[in-house]
């Protein structure tokens, strides 16, 4: 008895025992140039996946798991950007919102550069880098009718911008929440391009008080107001960067941004607009309305619509409106068309995959070409479209691709 | 249906073997000559058997054998075997007593079915509650010592919680009260909050839910067994613990002289400020950039009172129980921070306020028996998250924001109440001596009905969903055959089930024209649980089950809220089976060891999916369990106790059809712990200090190796489970943890005190729990407990 007593307590012991450390090897000195970012889902319910810095695109199936120098972070849905090699995303290891920045160092490792804490009750932290020391973001909790200032460098607050004289809640009572930079915050020749909501709930989206979207304009250098440029009969700017990245300049120096309508009941529908090289103000003579592309009532947004190449907008037209509980929002229906600037006659791209909008989306514009992102059923990835014909440039199949950006 | 033609043929063969009935019947006394009330007489190795009623008397009905023995047994005594023989009579009466055994004496005994009752073919683990009751522990500290069980808190006191039983947690697991579900009690049973002294003994069900559970768990449940039939007792203790921790608990009985009449109440009030320290990180007001901090909770009070009075008659001719109860409760619950502990609050909070009435009759007719439980309760709560202010983790106002609450981008006011209606109807009937045939039904209905003025409205219209009625109904039937051959070493019962639901909920995403959508399903699951006794004190249990969960209401139609509902859903399924033992390991018996293997095939497993912009519950993922439990318990010189276990549980998910999750295939399924120990050791020391007195000094470590707290995909594992997965990120795993805890208790001969001191996490250690929120450091209690009987 005492010899099976003896066991069961050493197997007992034995548990409780813990284990020794890796006998880790020294790495090997490498210079590890990476000029791209990808940001993959691993696991939908979570929101688990990783951020991957390459120092080229792989052909092929691309294992996310079996890179080696990948970070796990648990707030995968979002995107991610970079600025001087340096990659930033809105949310940190954990999914809390934020500015978080990694370096990659010689071994193609990422490094944490630091963290600053925000709170803007969406997806992720809408920023944007200007320079190597100023970059703005938006941060619902020390003010709605406010832009905050860091430092990209030391990764530190800095300031505020305090823009509280935009507030028209004494004019509309059906105002109730208004918002500056929540979506856009971009720079174009030395202005800052900053969304403000007018929204009649506390929602989110789908709550515009009034029929008109309003961008206010800042003078970078001193960070002074100068003015605010606004559109009748269209509403809700659409998300930023590390989310649908729905605002771009493109290589003449145009804005072309995308605008959601009324996200909720469909009362007002989806448009692209632009503000033109060397302006300041919304083009009130040019729009691309979906309505144009898809008939019957309902809630209608183009995904993806700011990217320009050669005279086209390239952009996904998903075939039916979305539901009003958006319960169809993940269906491979979404196809991609160029749609001409000025003739607004949209051509379907062919040869590009069909999208069930499962990535966040975010199209960019790089070495002349646009890079579209994708998911279905047989995988997703990304593909440039030169303005004649697509190529496959990454491709998962499994996991999903949420984002690709160059380094 | 396969198993038909073999009950039929179980049937008649018994039948045909059975022989004239006879009566045994007699009274049991206690070595005071006062009558022992609520013990269990069971003739050995069969499922005949009474419990004794007021005045000691029982009666056994319809037996078959001509001599055998019976089994005395009951919490607070010690087991007594008497034999017996009929000598051809057909009635035999018979005098018995039994011992009492000082309460102090028993262990927290984790009993094996074979020794509680010799009918109990499941896999059950009773846990007898009656020593914890002189120790400053809590429930979640006393389940944790037991294999393959794990309760699951996310933070102090109060807390939400749940248990994990084999890898199986959340909604899988179900609960009742005295066999009834616990919906209707809303939080008064939670297991961070109800005391050890308001319970007799809990009973944690592995595997097959028997046909007396009126409930549709995929894999386990839990029983909070309450003191029955009685003698008059008073039971009060008090404890106080740090931060600030006070726990009063009364329990009693009185029967009225010269009547069958009787009045039972039990009571608990708990308060706490859960002020324990924690390590966090804090943003720089100015640079918004984090730096570490050891700060105190300090928002995370609780307030809590539980009171249920009970009345009624035993023993009368049209009843042995007729019994009228009232319960109140409240519930207020301060809340701390969010999910993963990295946001602080430092006003909202959540309300509970229930209240209920419910009858109980009970009749033991020569073979049938009928038991009838019906209760209406009304349950409000109400979640206030209203304000501006934004604090830091110093407990201090750090900014007024202009949006939402604390909680949430919107603030929440809301108030809703539950209106829960219950009806168990229980049969049962002695078919023959060896078989009985059980039938249980379970009526419950639950509406929902409420307000939140600042929550969302349908979609398009001003509506506040709250204000249209949920209603959610089940109908549970559970069929069972007990059946004993081999004179009682081969037992088996068979429990067929069918759970059908009807819901009717509209969420914020619904076209509401004015009608309300409604659902009705359907479903049956099948089990059967097989054990032979090898003799009195071995055993090997087999069972499988295969059954069937329904989606829960808010699984179906949201929570009004940014979730909305999905009426795609189909039943959670799952293949259980489970294969143990238990077993002497000297001939003094006083060494044991127990086994057991578990395998579980999920499919159709709901989760929560995030979804743009609403989110909903699917079928999302299926899973595969199998584990195994090691236990080893040992007394020597009845002063010195050990009691050890590992579990080691692999949860995975498979079969997954979804291309983009294939990356999954395989992986462990994040925040279960799945390799945990315990080490448990007691001493007795008698004649300590005083002549006769006692002082009991008690050790208990456990241990929880590192696990997952978010998904992590298998290729990243490492084969040697006591290595990290090559992951990047160490926040991604929730630490090993070692947990030691010591206590003393002394006993006073001559008087009814106890006194105990109690020192959790002696060692400080950093421990954690679900997503890794911190649990206490080092932490003091100290007990007193006065009985009278």
């Amino acid at each position: 008895m005492k010899k099976i007593s003896f066991i069961l307590c050493s197997l007992c012991i034995l548990t409780l025992s813990s284990c020794s450390d890796d006998d880790n090897m020294a790495p090997t000195p490498t210079s590890f140039n990476a000029k791209f970012g990808v940001i993959a889902t691993t696991d939908i319910q979570s929101g688990t996946g990783f951020v991957v810095p390459l120092e080229e695109l792989p052909s092929g199936d691309f294992d996310v798991t079996s890179i080696r120098n990948s970070i796990q972070v648990s707030g995968s849905r979002n995107g991610g950007t970079s600025y001087n090699g340096n990659i930033y995303l809105g949310y940190n290891t954990l999914g809390e919102n934020g500015i978080q920045k990694y370096s990659v160092d010689d071994q193609g490792n990422l490094v944490n550069e630091g963290f600053i804490v925000a709170s803007s009750g969406d997806y992720n932290t809408n920023f944007h880098i200007v320079s190597n020391s100023k970059g703005y973001y938006f941060d619902a909790g020390r003010g709605l009718l406010k832009i905050q200032v860091f430092n990209p460098e030391t990764m530190e607050r800095t300031g505020e911008i305090d823009l509280s004289s935009l507030s028209r809640k004494g004019d509309n009572s059906d105002i109730i929440q208004e918002l500056l930079g929540a979506r856009m915050i971009v720079s174009k020749e030395g202005k800052l391009f900053v969304d403000v909501q007018y929204n009649a709930t506390e929602f989110g989206f789908g709550d515009s008080a009034i029929d008109e979207i309003n961008i206010a304009v800042i003078d970078i250098s001193t960070d002074t107001y100068l003015k605010t440029t606004t559109l009748a009969g269209a509403q809700e700017v659409s998300y930023y960067p590390t989310n649908l990245n729905d605002y771009q300049i493109d290589t003449n120096g145009d804005m072309y941004f995308n605008t959601m309508g009324n996200m909720l009941n469909g009362e007002r529908n989806g448009k692209i607009l632009r503000i033109k090289a060397g302006e300041d103000e919304i083009d009130q003579e040019w729009e691309i309305n979906i309505n144009d592309y898809i008939s019957g009532e309902g809630i209608k947004w183009f995904l993806g619509g700011s990217s320009r190449i050669r005279n086209s907008i390239v952009t996904y037209i998903k075939e039916v409106p979305f539901a009003p509980d958006y319960s169809n929002f993940v269906e491979e229906n979404l196809i991609l068309y160029a749609i001409d600037i000025n003739t607004k006659v949209a051509t379907k791209i062919e040869g590009a995959p069909v999208n069930d909008f499962n990535t966040i989306n975010a199209p960019f514009v790089s070495e002349g070409k646009v890079w579209i992102p994708y998911s279905n059923s047989n995988g997703s990835g990304y593909y440039s479209y030169d303005g004649f014909s697509v190529n496959e440039e990454l491709y998962l199949s499994n996991g999903i691709v949420q984002s690709l950006f160059p380094l | 249906m396969h198993f038909a033609p073999f009950i039929f043929l179980a049937f008649f063969a018994s039948l045909i073997s059975a022989q004239s009935a006879k009566i045994i019947s007699g009274k049991v006394l206690l070595s005071s000559g006062k009558p022992a009330v609520g013990v269990n007489v069971i003739i050995e190795n069969t499922s005949k058997g009474a419990i004794t009623k007021v005045d000691g008397w029982f009666e056994i009905s319809n037996v078959k054998q001509q001599n055998g023995t019976l089994v005395i047994s009951g919490v607070g005594y010690s087991n007594t075997r008497i034999p017996f023989s009929f000598n051809n009579k057909l009635r035999l009466e018979v005098s018995l007593e039994i011992k009492e055994e000082s309460v102090e004496l028993s262990e927290v005994r984790v009993q094996s079915s074979a020794s509680k009752s010799a009918a109990q073919a499941q896999d059950v683990r009773v846990i007898n509650l009656a020593s914890s009751k002189i120790k400053s522990i809590s429930i979640p500290q006393v389940i944790n010592q037991t294999s393959g069980l794990k309760v699951r808190q996310s933070a102090g006191i109060g807390s939400e919680s749940e248990i994990n039983i084999n890898g199986l947690q959340g909604n899988a697991v179900r609960f009742f009260k005295d066999g009834i579900p616990l919906d209707y009690l809303g939080r008064a049973f939670n297991l961070t909050l109800i005391p050890v002294d308001a319970l007799q003994r809990l009973d944690v069900y592995k595997g097959v839910l028997p046909a007396s559970l009126g409930s549709d768990a995929l894999g386990g449940g839990v029983n909070f067994v309450t003191k029955e039939n009685s003698n008059d007792y008073v039971d009060v203790s008090y404890q106080y613990g740090s931060f600030n921790s006070h726990q009063f608990s009364l329990n009693a009985h009185y029967n009225f002289p010269n009547s069958k009449f009787g009045i039972n109440t039990s009571n608990y009030f708990i308060s706490s400020d859960n002020n324990y320290k924690i390590d966090v990180l804090v943003p720089d007001p100015e640079t918004a950039r984090e730096a570490p901090a050891t700060v105190e909770r300090f928002h995370d009070g609780i307030h809590s009172f539980y009171s249920e009075i009970k009345a009624g008659y035993s023993d009368i001719t049209i009843a042995d129980k007729l019994e009228l109860g009232l319960n109140y409760f409240k519930f207020d619950k301060e809340l701390q921070n969010d999910l993963l502990q990295t946001l602080p609050y430092g006003e909202a909070t959540f309300e509970e306020e229930n209240f209920g009435v419910n009858l109980h009759y009970k009749k033991q007719f020569t073979r049938f028996k009928i038991d009838v439980f019906a209760v209406y309760s009304e349950v409000n709560t109400k979640t206030i998250d209203t304000t501006n202010n934004r604090y830091n983790w110093f407990g201090e106002i750090e900014r007024v924001s202009e949006i939402g609450g604390e909680i949430g981008q919107t603030k929440t006011l809301q108030d809703i109440t539950f209106s829960n209606s219950i009806l168990r109807t229980y049969f049962d009937y002695d078919l023959t001596e060896r078989h009985k045939i059980i039938l249980n039904h379970v009526f419950s209905s639950q509406s929902r009905l409420g307000t939140n003025p600042f929550g969302n409205k349908i979609v398009n219209t001003d509506i506040d969903p709250l204000t249209i009625e949920a209603i959610y109904r089940k109908n549970i039937t559970g069929l069972g055959l007990q059946s004993s051959f081999l004179e009682g070493k081969l037992i088996n019962e068979l429990t067929i089930k069918r759970f059908a639901i009807s819901t009717q909920a509209v969420d914020i995403g619904f076209a509401y024209t004015g009608d309300v959508p409604k659902r009705t399903e359907e479903n049956y699951g099948i089990g059967n649980s097989l054990r032979y006794n090898f003799d009195d004190s071995r055993f090997i249990r087999f069972s499988y089950e295969h059954t069937t969960r329904i989606p829960d209401a808010e699984e179906y139609f949201g929570d009004g809220l940014f979730v909305l509902g999905n009426s795609n859903l189909v039943p959670e399924r799952s293949h259980n089976f489970n294969l143990g033992g238990s077993s002497h390991l000297n001939s003094k018996k006083t060494a044991w060891i127990d086994l057991n293997l578990f395998y579980r095939d999920q499919s159709d497993l709901v989760q929560f999916i995030p979804r743009i912009p609403f989110s909903n519950y699917e079928n999302w993922s299926n899973a595969r369990v199998k584990g195994i439990e090691l236990g080893f318990r040992n007394r020597f010189f009845n002063r010195f106790k050990t009691n050890c276990n590992v579990t080691y549980q692999d949860l995975r998910r498979v079969n997954i059809d979804n291309p983009q999750e294939q990356l999954n295939e395989g992986s462990r399924i994040p925040n279960i712990p799945y390799l945990f120990a315990n080490f448990n050791k007691e001493y007795q020391l008698p004649n300590a200090f005083v002549k006769q007195d006692r002082l009991d000094l008690y050790s208990n470590v456990s241990y929880t190796q590192f696990y997952y707290r978010f998904s992590i995909p298998k290729e990243l594992e490492s084969n040697n489970i006591f290595e990290k997965p090559n992951v990047n990120a160490d926040q991604f795993l929730i630490p090993t943890q070692f947990v030691w805890d010591i206590g003393a208790t002394y006993k006073f001969t001559k008087i009814p005190l106890w006194f105990n001191l109690a020192i959790n996490n002696v060692l400080d250690e950093s421990v954690f729990d679900n997503f890794r929120v911190q649990r206490p450091g080092r932490n003091f209690n100290f007990k007193i407990r006065y009985t009278i009987n």
